[in-house]
């Protein structure tokens, strides 16, 4: 189409320092390059364009052609993507790696959503969630009892703590540093960015390595706009995301590994080793029901086929 | 692109305004005027809609109306008198003893209100016969209401910080209620300062001191009042609940305390809450409107150009302060403190991170500069109602404000310049 | 027409009042909830933000009834009141036109657009959140129109808090 801009919004809502838009930027160059700069990206940082809900809905309607979105606010768009909330759904990040390298799984997850509107590129590490704690080692379910953990405001992150025995707190994000300080809560869970980026490492004292979720974030396009491409410049854009997604690797790993060591040595945090299969056993009854449940069945069945085949 | 979008936008955004429509409706029209240079027709409408609802999804904005009801309902409360009384006790021995009380009075009534319109006119329909017994020129007590009236904004609770915490993307309400004192007592102090001045040429009478069992008395009845600050404020900042939580506290709180005086009867309900929606209901859609606004200004890439064309012009830090504050008090002139933070923040905030201001200490600077438009005309809410409870004519009280105009932006200065009279606080409570 | 408005008016100013009582009392809860009764309350924090939505557009539509939205009108009175009346139907006008085709035509598509959308903790439809929009935009045409029948000076409020 003649005239028409050639150019792509893409909106996420990190900082420009946070790993994410290093890789968004890599994106955009590996889309310039190999189009010869007939197409252009043009990137929307730090929530400019609104918070995430927001952006996928800017994405629908086509005001924003490509977003970088966490998988847990597509939940409520597409209830696929409440897989990545089910606690242990992927034992370790190796299996999630094979599962979301399995063409038959992701395609079935990123097409998924066409009819309203947007389409998945591919997804980036975006970290595993584990428990961490103001005062106490939490490595039983007899430690997990009675204690006040942050969750994010999603009904499985509610029922998986509640599965552990502790007590969950729904609050925003950005009031968890003083609601840890001031015993509101005993825990919140997240990945080793939230120690050191959002300095949580100050209050909270003991990180327990209970991997219970890898929720990733999503690159989502405009189906429209995605449909509008030429076919050469669709491989485009998808091996662009693709190779984004390997550069992104290795950013994030080195990222953790650095927090990590400014969390330990600096703000004095204790990593904890757990053994994971009691929790594994304690959330066995979530797994039963989005195994029953007809809206996750089908993705839960190919996920689970998809790591036992392997 | 940028540069055309920009112009469509202020300027259809100023037409409009200049020619009387309301603000919000200004705003939105020329956002979406905009949108439609850029965006096909349907993407352009989707999108305004959908910002129109989400731009009030945020649970931290409950605390505007929370805020809102609670200062009427402490305004039905019958404390302005016992606050009063209680300001006399503290300031009666200075020369314009009245003036001071009504000072003290605007800041301690207008901390709990939140409103520098209901201060102006509870203060002044107090103190304005009392002073003018005394012997007091109108002007001269006209202008120390009308001076001291919104120093209420910046001390807390208050619902323009709460703006500027939504519009500056979530700056801890907690940190900027901390952040409120320092400034908004200084302005009193400023203003208490020139009264000194002028009560002492005019020789104005000091006030007989109450005896020790009238003070006893009087504080002892000041205190509930008092106590309402001190549970929300320091359950905010000692995060024991959030902003909005507070405010809900402190709409029980205020309730109760009615009750107890006696102050408000069930027939007075539908009217407190008839008021709270009149004034919730403008706010809250300037405020969405406004999220319209900067969204258009983001899409296009306004605040970037903008933040280049002015470190263009210099590179200074004192130099592009100095810009902003001459812009915010033009601004403040005619424009209302709400619209003006919610339009101008967006803009001017990413300019003062390149200089690495601390998002608390630019909130102070932009509302203590805009606040300063409520005493000025041509349209100014202090101004406006002190003139009209003290029944003076805006011209023939200008004159005497001058003085509190330049004290009040020499303090606006030092606010601007030394980030530890807005910082300080918020650093000692570690919010 | 104004017995209309009466109606209106009161159907506004009720269900306002019902839903800030509602949130005053929400947020309480939260506070019982986590202090006194140490149990989680998932869905109260998003049900607030959602009764918030419906508050703010419904008190913005009867804001625009009693015409007390904010505006400038030092400038617009330097004009002659024949001047002054004509701009104020040219604004009216510029409001129904706004109200009919972003709150009413635009509401009822994102309506549509999110009606499949579940909200995280609730689970309730985001189309119901949404609608909050076309039904404020209505009642905002119906009281302009009133006003354009029945008014002949703007009220509009020059100054706020
Ligand atoms: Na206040
Ligand atoms: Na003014």
């Amino acid at each position: 189409i003649t005239g028409e801009s050639r150019e792509l919004k893409l909106a996420h809502n990190q900082s420009l320092d946070h790993p994410i838009h290093l890789s968004l930027v890599e994106f955009g160059r590996l889309v310039e390059e190999k189009s010869n700069n007939e197409l252009t990206v043009k990137i929307y940082a730090n929530g400019q364009l609104g918070s995430e809900r927001e952006v996928i809905e800017l994405t629908q309607t086509g005001a924003v052609d490509v977003a970088k979105v966490s998988a847990s606010a597509l939940e409520g768009f597409e209830s696929d993507y409440s897989i990545f909330s089910l606690p242990y759904v992927f034992e370790d990040y190796e299996e999630f790696e094979i599962v979301m390298n399995n063409d038959e799984i992701t395609d079935q997850l990123y097409y998924q959503t066409e009819n309203i509107g947007f389409i998945g590129l591919t997804y980036y590490n975006a970290g595993t969630r584990h428990l961490y704690t103001k005062d106490k080692e939490v490595t039983s379910l007899e430690e997990m009892r009675g204690l006040k953990v942050r969750v994010q405001p999603s009904q499985t992150s509610v029922r998986m703590v509640e599965a552990l025995g502790g007590i969950p707190t729904p609050m925003a994000y950005g009031e968890v540093y003083t609601a840890l300080q001031s015993g509101v809560i005993d825990a919140a869970e997240n990945n080793e960015t939230a120690l050191v980026g959002n300095n949580h490492g100050e209050v909270a004292k003991y990180y327990m390595y209970t991997g219970h979720q890898i929720v990733p974030d999503m690159l989502i396009m405009n189906a429209e706009r995605f449909e509008h491409l030429t076919d050469e410049e669709k491989e485009i854009v998808k091996e662009a995301a693709v190779e984004s997604t390997m550069y992104h690797e290795g950013i994030w790993t080195e990222t953790i590994e650095e927090f990590t060591v400014i969390a330990k040595e600096r703000m004095g945090v204790e990593f904890v080793d757990v053994d994971k299969s009691i929790f594994i056993e304690a959330v066995q009854p979530l797994h039963k029901e989005y195994a029953a449940n007809e809206k996750t069945r089908d993705i839960y069945q190919l996920i689970k086929g998809g790591t036992l085949s392997e | 692109m940028t540069v055309i979008a920009g112009i469509l936008l202020f300027a259809s955004f100023f037409f409009l305004l200049l020619f009387g429509a309301p603000i919000a409706i200004a705003i939105i029209v020329s956002s979406i005027l905009t949108f439609f240079l850029i965006l096909p027709f349907d993407v352009a409408i989707l999108t305004s809609a959908q910002r129109m609802v989400t731009g009030i999804d945020n649970f931290t904005m409950l605390a505007i109306p929370l805020f809102v009801l609670s200062g009427i309902i402490m305004n039905n409360g019958g404390i302005a008198f016992r606050l009063v009384n209680f300001a006399k006790v503290l300031v009666g021995k200075l020369p314009g003893s009245l003036a001071h009380t009504n000072v003290v009075g605007n800041m301690l009534f207008g901390s709990i209100s939140g409103s520098s319109v209901a201060s102006a006119a509870a203060m002044g329909r107090i103190m304005t016969p009392m002073q003018t017994n005394q012997g007091y020129k109108k002007t001269y007590s006209a202008a120390v209401n009308i001076a001291s009236a919104p120093t209420g904004l910046l001390i807390p609770p208050s619902s323009i910080l709460i703006v500027y915490s939504l519009v500056s993307g979530g700056t801890s309400v907690a940190a900027l209620f901390m952040a409120g004192y320092i400034p908004g007592i200084l302005w009193g102090l400023a203003v208490m300062v020139v009264a000194y001045f002028m009560a002492k040429k005019e020789g104005y009478p000091v006030s007989k001191l109450p005896t020790i069992k009238d003070v006893l008395y009087i504080v002892a009845s000041a205190v509930p009042s008092l106590l309402l600050i001190i549970i929300v404020i320091g359950g905010i900042v000692a995060g024991i609940f959030t902003a909005t939580e507070g405010a809900a506290v402190a709409v029980i709180y205020a309730t109760v305390l009615s009750m107890i005086y006696k102050s408000i009867k069930i027939k007075d309900v539908p009217a407190i809450l008839k008021e709270t929606i009149e004034i919730t209901g403008m706010i809250l859609f300037l405020i969405t409107a406004s999220a319209l606004f900067s969204l258009v200004m983001s899409y296009i890439g306004l605040p970037e150009a903008l933040s280049r064309a002015l470190l263009s012009i210099t590179d200074h830090q004192v130099g592009i302060i100095l810009i902003m504050l001459a812009i915010l008090l033009v601004i403040g002139t005619f424009m209302d403190i709400t619209p003006a933070v919610l339009i101008f923040t967006p803009i001017f905030l990413p300019i003062s991170q390149t200089f690495g201001i601390d998002p608390v200490h630019f909130g102070m600077i932009v509302c203590f500069a805009l606040c300063i438009g409520n005493m000025t005309p041509p349209v100014g809410s202090a101004l406006f109602v002190g003139c009209s409870v003290a029944d003076v004519r805006i011209e023939h009280v200008i004159k005497t404000l001058l003085p509190y105009f330049a004290v009040v932006i020499i303090v606006l200065l030092l606010v601007a310049f030394i980030p530890q009279i807005s910082l300080f606080l918020p650093n000692l409570f570690g919010v | 027409m104004n017995k209309l408005k009466v109606v209106l008016d009161k159907t506004l100013i009720t269900s306002a009042s019902l839903l800030l009582i509602l949130m005053v009392i929400f947020s309480v809860w939260q506070v019982l909830a986590r202090y006194v009764f140490n149990i989680s309350s998932p869905g109260t924090e998003e049900s607030i933000r959602y009764l918030l939505i419906w508050f703010g557009l419904l008190t913005a539509a009867y804001v625009f009834g009693a015409k007390k939205h904010i505006a400038i009108l030092f400038f617009r009175e330097k004009f002659s009141p024949r001047t002054q009346l004509l701009i104020e139907r040219v604004t009216d006008v510029l409001i129904i036109l706004l109200a009919a085709i972003l709150m009413v035509f635009g509401g009822i598509k994102i309506v549509l657009l999110t009606s499949a959308q579940t909200a995280a903790a609730t689970g309730i439809s985001l189309g119901v959140v949404y609608a909050a929009l076309p039904v404020s935009g209505v009642f905002i045409i119906i009281y302009t129109v009133i006003s354009m029948m029945t008014k002949r000076i703007n009220e509009n409020e020059e100054v706020g808090v």
